[in-house]
């Protein structure tokens, strides 16, 4: 998969594999926002497309925006919506961006 | 004098009647995958250096009358011409807006902090990791939210 092919549908992937919690508030944005939880405390938040507004083809600008929300490489992002990364791979990678000790270590 | 690729041992190439090891399809595989993989940096690099256009501008309110900005701050611009895409940040909230043009850009941008603002301040301190506490800790600084 390239890094420019990633739909809006691969990035909902991501919501179910980190567990993302969507912000519960009433929001003027146009798009969702979205937590991730480290130890039960919010850590990152990011923003994904509204799935619901359009072709689903996602810009350039867009994608770079929430891997960088989410501490991630380019090809640890396609990783994570591919698979191979797993939820705890990316928890290891928050830790250590985060400069956060990693009790699982 | 022989080039280190034509003594390479192995090859990427399939030819149709070409039985290959298990050893050599791994390697296949895996180089495969170091291919793709360049291929995207490649690709992000040239987007990087050629397609896009970066630069400041300065905001002074977020469009609410509600909320005041004490002062005018600085944001990022980042304009993907080939995508008629623009995206506007502001990188120490790490929030951002996008839009096709400038302007929707930062319109959404400053709807993005606003929802932050929200976001944070209806949260516990306790469940807010330290990035977010700094996040709320900044906003504090930079918005006035004025009473109806």
């Amino acid at each position: 998969m390239k890094f420019f092919n990633i739909t809006c549908a691969d990035l909902y992937k991501i919501v179910d594999k980190l567990s993302l919690e969507p912000s519960k508030n009433k929001r003027r944005s146009p798009h969702p926002v979205f937590w991730y939880r480290l130890d039960g405390r919010k850590v990152l938040r990011t923003t994904l497309p509204n799935l619901h507004g359009g072709s689903g083809s996602i810009s350039t600008g867009f994608l770079k925006s929430i891997r960088n929300n989410l501490r991630l490489t380019t090809q640890q992002f396609i990783d994570l919506i591919e698979c191979p990364l797993t939820p705890e791979e990316f928890e290891a990678i928050v830790y250590q961006t985060l400069g956060s000790k990693n009790p699982h270590s | 004098m022989t080039s280190s690729f034509s003594t390479h041992p192995l090859q990427i190439r399939e030819y149709p009647n070409q039985s290959y090891s298990t050893e050599e399809e791994q390697f296949n595989t895996l180089l495969m995958d170091r291919l793709e993989t360049l291929t995207n940096q490649t690709s992000e690099l040239r987007s990087d250096v050629i397609g896009i256009t970066k630069y400041n501008a300065q905001i002074r309110d977020l469009g609410e009358d509600a909320f005041k900005l004490m002062e005018p701050i600085m944001v990022v611009i980042e304009e993907y011409p080939n995508e008629d895409s623009y995206i506007a940040s502001y990188p120490e909230l790490e929030v951002f807006g996008e839009g096709s043009t400038e302007s929707e850009a930062i319109m959404n941008l400053k709807l993005a902090i606003l929802d932050l603002y929200d976001d944070l301040l209806s949260t516990q301190s306790g469940e807010l990791g330290d990035l977010p506490k700094n996040w709320l800790h900044i906003l504090k600084q930079l918005i006035i939210k004025s009473n109806p």
